[in-house]
């Protein structure tokens, strides 16, 4: 080589090895901090992941296989084609690293066959990114949706990207041209072979292409590198975040909200009030976090013109955790912490944080599986036990619920009137009842549940099946105090119906309302309480499968559609009970489906506690939901939960519709 | 400033209640602090909390009314006594001697709250009785309470739109009554320690007085629940008079 | 024959009608005499009224220097002197604010047991009958001792005319003054209107009362009962209410004695709100609404037709 070229060959070994030591010192440097911050947080969570196996797959079809990516089918694979693109580019920008440090040394030379063999495929995935990358720009500057952050960090990411890829295949390219020394660039290079053509590198002196080899390199290398320092602060610190975060998500669809221990006497604060109470998951949560706003796309507080938005409120919430990093590692404790949940100072106004539903399509929807629930929850419970503030209508029911054990403070020893004239047996005579039947508050008191109620009684009795309630005994199940942040209240109820579960061990418990089934079935066995519970849907749907129930098939002729319950679909993932039941009694008529359904169903409004909370900001939630059923042309809108009954009839009543609105176990009894 | 807050234990308004034995009711639903009482607690510790002292609640209930004076407690009392007693009715001149003499012993209070009546026997007098026990003023249906020197400056509503505003000299008895505050909501934290605050219980024996005992329950009869609805039917008109009629002479709600 | 002393409750200057249904029960043994008592009004004033409904003599109670008026612990202490005076050991009254305000004052400083919100009294065998647990139970109460103290509820009685030749004369205290109560002043409320949550008598319109106007139609109708108006939320969604007067279960809980539902549906967060009104009357245009589940007295038809004649009727019997 000349005197100029070994003159450069050495400059760039030594400012390639000074670039790497330090990107690479000040990326880890960054991370390390990231660490630390994570494990500063004082938040309790054990948590020790089980089923490994089960997780390894889940890395496998969720992180390389980017299915939940994939369940918004363009931007999906769009994000697949460039993860694998990026993927792929990798090893390559290595080996320019290397060969930067070494110059003696050439990926080409030493393994030839196999470096082939992966730059074609890497040359055709590379462009895929490019492919990729135009759909984003698209996305954000022609479509531009309303849940999709456009911020400069989006762009500067789409930046870096597209300038790493470009410089990939213009360096591919001047290889092509420039002598070889033996390796077959042409058969490499389908895409990069265009670049050739296109800037006619050909036509340069061998001088120029030498020289734009090497300034293609520096652009690529620094690029690389200032994407290093910039990834961490970013929102593409997902990249890392991410893969813990999907290892360590829930593999159940169900889950509890955290027991906070109220009998704690050393605890001098319950629930989430500031940062450092978050705990480490949490904090990998708001890394993870991608902005890519499909939660917000879902949220109902957020299309109905509330100012919740999920996204917002895990990206302020990070925003406000780097901000406060430095405080937090050394752990100096909450007093310079801001409080989260503040309408000056919080990143959570209250507004935000009593609009959200619990109708889980955050959490369902998000690709890096953040758990956004488990924020607003444990933020609500500090409101409601540390602040005692919360919507003022919510004082009223819980009084009610804690002294009449219902929400609207019905004397609580007519909870069986509902029943009175039915010959309805109790637990107290028939201890040994097969199915214990939880009915519920809005079972026992509210007018369409009890119509809901009086027409599973009647489905249990055609069906000859051994049941009792527990009548006066049945207190709420404590969901709505729970959802509401009111811990202590809720479980002094849970307890209240522990006590009296363990007594009877009914065999099989059933509930009528979607709340009662998941409070009960996933919440009740932390509490000591661990029984076989079925909903009203499962167990009619066995009942007609099995035979014990016979429905005319001909019942209905009428076309249909099915509300899904949030506490029934996305909270316990089940959807083809009520379905399969519609089948059996209508197969005349249609199942016409709303756009949104099954995991994509809209909330009806009613969870969250939010039933028993005005709602005063932009559109009603359930006029909305409402408006979507009337829109399919059924005569008939089921569901399979009390609240969403009333939720969905007042919206009728509003909107003028003429539909009927009921219950499935209605619908089922007068196929009978 | 010390403040003694009076305070019943009584069955839920929400509550369905069941005569038992002619004289007595179903005592198995749940009790509470008597709401009237509730506006009490809130004056009196909030006032507390502006300018300092202690808000010292007194009960006079049978024990189960401990969880009534916890609830007390829990809402930002400081301590509390219980006088036991075993029955739930007690006469209203034997309950403001009882009171007169607790607070004696205890040490006079610059100030008395209660409630203007408890929603079980619905007396409505048992405030007057104390304070001419302890030969102070009251003043009863109060909804604006404030302090200006030495002496209380009060309103109560009269009826008919008016209301009157009252001047009283300290020490004196205010009974409240709803709209004077927004009770709060206890939080966790003051519910927690509630269950350890002070509370003094006494027999009723031991205090050494004597009962009057001037008014006896002969009987007690309940008033039947909604029992469907009586549909006024005919003309417009007919319906109307009708209906007038019946709110007048047999309902007897109006004036 | 003894005397049975009646607290006599007047507003300006005139005697009112509650009064009447006291002054029956006061004659009730027919061999009493009646004194009625007023303080602070011209005796004169009250003659006629008294007169009709067998008061035999009218006392004015006085105490030299004293206001009366705006010190009622002292005019307990001056009608306990009275009572002393004629010898009279029996007192009644309206079981009104300010009625039972004097009651229970003239109640401890006797010493003597006194009963208020009475249903029913029975001077002879000294038994009352009055409401326990707001209006859940009725209790009845037998009183001994040397007075008997009755605070009766309004128009509980119904009023019986008793012509008298009504006397009037005056009793004059000897008290001490004491500035330990003193009502300084007596405002009149501007709009003469109740806090909702603690009304007597509420309207309330639903979501055929779609407009101001129509709130003015419950208007008219809750001001010949000195009552007031509350809406559902449908109405308050409508923009036609304010959610300051909405009635349910995430606005105002009501417990009024008289809830008029006017085009209420009466579903469950509704009524959850006034589920504890002693009486509930409803109008509705739907037979098969909840609220006729859920009311004592219904009338089925268009409110537009049914309020203003009830608006009408009871203007006509109350003039």
């Amino acid at each position: 080589m000349q005197s100029h070229d070994a003159i450069y060959m050495t400059v760039k070994a030594i400012l390639m090895t000074g670039l790497l030591l330090g990107a690479s010192g000040y990326f880890f440097y960054k991370l390390k901090f990231l660490f630390a911050l994570m494990n500063s947080v004082e938040g309790k969570r054990t948590y020790t992941p089980d089923r490994i196996g089960e997780r390894v797959k889940v890395l496998l079809t969720d992180i390389i296989g980017q299915k939940n990516v994939r369940r918004k089918l363009m931007p999906g694979l769009a994000h697949t084609l460039i993860f694998f693109g990026f993927l792929a580019v990798q090893p390559h920008s290595l080996v320019m690293m290397i060969e930067g440090i070494f110059p003696g040394f050439s990926a080409a030379q030493v393994v030839p066959g196999f470096f082939s063999l992966y730059l074609q495929v890497a040359d055709i995935l590379a462009f895929m990114v490019l492919l990729g990358l135009g759909y984003g720009l698209y996305r954000r500057t022609v479509l531009k949706p309303d849940y999709l952050t456009n911020g400069l960090d989006a762009k500067l990411i789409i930046l870096f990207t597209s300038i790493i890829i470009i410089t990939f295949h213009i360096y591919n390219a001047f290889h092509l041209v420039l002598p070889s020394h033996g390796f077959d660039y042409s058969r490499c290079f389908t895409v990069s072979g265009v670049f050739a053509s296109i800037l006619n590198l050909s036509s340069l002196s061998p001088a120029m292409q030498q020289s734009g080899l090497e300034i293609t390199y520096w652009v690529h290398i620094l690029t690389i590198f200032g994407f290093m320092l910039y990834i961490p602060g970013s929102k593409h610190l997902h990249l890392l975040a991410s893969i813990p975060n999907v290892f360590y998500k829930s593999l159940d669809i169900e889950k509890p909200i955290m027991i906070t221990d109220i009998e704690d006497e050393d605890a001098e604060t319950f629930g989430l009030a500031k940062l450092h109470e978050l705990n480490w998951k949490q904090v990998l949560d708001l890394y993870a976090c991608t902005e890519c706003g499909r939660c917000e796309e879902r949220c109902p507080a957020a299309n109905t013109g509330k100012p919740l938005s999920p996204k917002k409120l895990i990206h302020n919430m990070k925003v406000e955790l780097l901000a406060n990093g430095n405080s937090l590692v050394k752990k100096e404790g909450g007093e310079n912490l801001p409080p989260l949940v503040g309408d000056e100072t919080g990143s959570i106004t209250k507004d935000e944080l009593w609009s959200c539903t619990s109708c889980r399509g955050c959490e369902d929807i998000c690709p890096v599986n953040i758990q956004h629930l488990d924020i607003i929850f444990e933020a609500r419970k500090n409101q409601v036990l540390m602040e005692a503030e919360f919507p003022a209508e919510l004082q009223e029911a819980f009084s009610s619920l804690e002294n009449q054990s219902n929400p609207w403070g019905f004397s609580e020893d007519t909870r069986a009137n509902w029943c009175k004239d039915l010959d309805v047996p109790l637990m107290a005579d028939n201890p040994d009842a097969d199915i214990l039947w939880f009915v519920g508050c809005a079972g026992s008191f509210e007018d369409s549940g009890i119509e809901t109620s009086k027409a599973i009684a009647s489905i249990l009795k055609k069906a000859g099946i051994n049941f009792a309630i527990l009548g006066t005994e049945e207190r709420c199940n404590g969901d709505m105090a729970r959802r509401c942040g009111n811990e202590y209240l809720a479980q002094m109820m849970i307890a209240e119906n522990v006590e009296i579960f363990n007594r009877y061990k009914p065999k099989r418990v059933l509930t009528g309302c979607a709340h009662c089934y998941n409070t009960i079935k996933n919440e009740y066995p932390g509490f000591g309480a661990n029984f076989d519970v079925v909903s009203h849907v499962d167990f009619i749907d066995e009942l007609i499968t099995s035979g014990k129930l016979q429905v005319r098939a001909n019942g209905l002729s009428k076309n249909i559609t099915y509300h899904d319950s949030c506490y029934l679909g996305r909270w316990n993932g089940k959807y083809d009970s009520p379905r399969s039941i519609l089948s059996a009694i209508n197969p005349e008529g249609a199942l016409r489906e709303m756009d949104k359904n099954r995991d994509n169903a809209m909330c009806c409004g009613a969870g969250g506690g939010r039933m028993f909370m005005e709602e005063t900001q932009g559109e009603r939630i359930n006029n909305v939901r409402t408006r979507e059923a009337i829109g399919t042309g059924a005569d008939i809108v089921s569901t399979a939960c009390p609240f969403c009954i009333t939720m969905l009839k007042d919206g009728m009543r509003d909107n003028e519709g003429t539909q009927e609105v009921c219950d499935i176990a209605q619908l089922v009894n007068a196929a009978v | 400033m010390k403040i003694f807050v009076c305070v019943k234990s009584v069955p839920d308004t929400a509550a369905t209640i069941t005569v038992v034995r002619n004289t007595g009711f179903d005592e198995s639903v749940k009790f509470l602090v008597n709401p009237y009482d509730e506006y009490a607690i809130e004056e009196a510790v909030s006032l507390c909390e502006k300018v300092g002292g202690e808000v010292v609640v007194v009960t006079l209930g049978k024990p189960d009314a401990m969880a009534t004076v916890r609830s007390a407690l829990a809402l930002g009392a400081h301590r509390a006594i219980l006088v036991t007693i075993d029955q739930q009715f007690f006469d209203s001149g034997d309950t403001a001697n009882v009171l007169r003499k607790i607070m004696e012993d205890d040490g006079k209070g610059d100030l008395i709250f209660m409630g203007k009546q408890a929603v079980d026997s619905e007396a409505m007098q048992t405030g007057y009785r104390l304070a001419v026990g302890l030969g102070i003023p009251i003043a009863s249906e109060i909804k604006e309470f404030s302090i200006d020197g030495d002496k209380v400056c009060v309103e109560r509503e009269i009826g008919g739109g008016e209301k009157e505003v009252i001047e009283m000299t300290q020490p004196c008895i205010v009974a409240t009554t709803k709209g004077l505050n927004e009770p709060r909501y206890p939080k966790l934290p003051a519910i927690l320690k509630a269950k350890k605050k002070e509370v003094k219980q006494i027999a009723l024996a031991d205090l050494g007085l004597s009962q009057v005992a001037a008014m006896e329950l002969l009987s007690m009869e309940p008033v039947p629940e909604r029992s469907g609805a009586k549909i006024l039917g005919g003309s417009t008109s007919e319906a109307v008079t009708e209906l007038v009629r019946v709110l007048r002479k047999e309902e007897k709600v109006l004036v | 024959m003894s005397i049975v002393a009646v607290l006599i409750e007047t507003t300006e200057n005139k005697v009112k009608p509650a009064n009447f249904g006291i002054l029956t029960a006061a004659r009730e043994t027919g061999q009493d005499e009646i004194y009625g008592f007023v303080t602070g009004v011209d005796p004169q004033m009250c003659k006629d009224d008294l007169a009709k409904f067998g008061v035999q003599k009218i006392i004015s109670i006085e105490a030299e220097g004293v206001d009366l008026t705006s010190k009622p612990d002292l005019q307990a202490k001056a009608i306990i002197a009275a009572l002393r005076q004629y010898g009279a050991t029996t007192l009644l009254g309206l079981s009104s604010t300010v009625g039972k305000d004097i009651l229970a004052r003239v109640a401890a400083q006797l010493g003597a047991p006194l009963v208020l919100d009475c249903l029913s009294i029975d001077l002879q065998k000294r038994t009352v009958r009055k409401p326990y647990f707001a209006g859940k139970t009725v209790a009845n109460l037998k009183v001994s001792g040397e007075y008997f103290l009755c605070g009766i509820r309004a128009n509980s009685i119904e009023p019986i005319e008793a012509q008298t030749a009504a006397e009037i004369g005056s009793f004059r205290a000897e008290i001490g003054d004491d500035d330990s109560y003193v009502i300084t002043e007596v405002i009149k409320n501007e709009s003469g209107k109740v806090d909702l949550s603690e009304a007597n008598v509420i309207v309330a319109g639903g979501r055929p009362v779609a407009s101001a106007e129509h709130f003015e139609m419950l208007e008219k109708c809750a001001a010949t009962m000195n009552g007031v108006v509350g809406a559902s939320r449908v109405a308050v969604d409508e923009g036609s209410a304010s959610h300051s007067i909405q009635v349910g279960q995430t606005g105002k809980i009501v417990n009024p004695k008289l809830y008029i539902a006017c085009g209420i549906s009466g579903a469950i967060q509704h009524y959850a709100g006034m589920k504890t009104s002693q009486v509930i009357v409803a109008i509705n245009s739907d037979k098969d609404s909840p609220i006729f589940t859920r009311c004592d007295y219904g009338i089925v038809g268009d409110i537009f037709e049914v309020v203003p004649a009830l608006t009408a009727e009871l203007s006509k019997q109350s003039a």
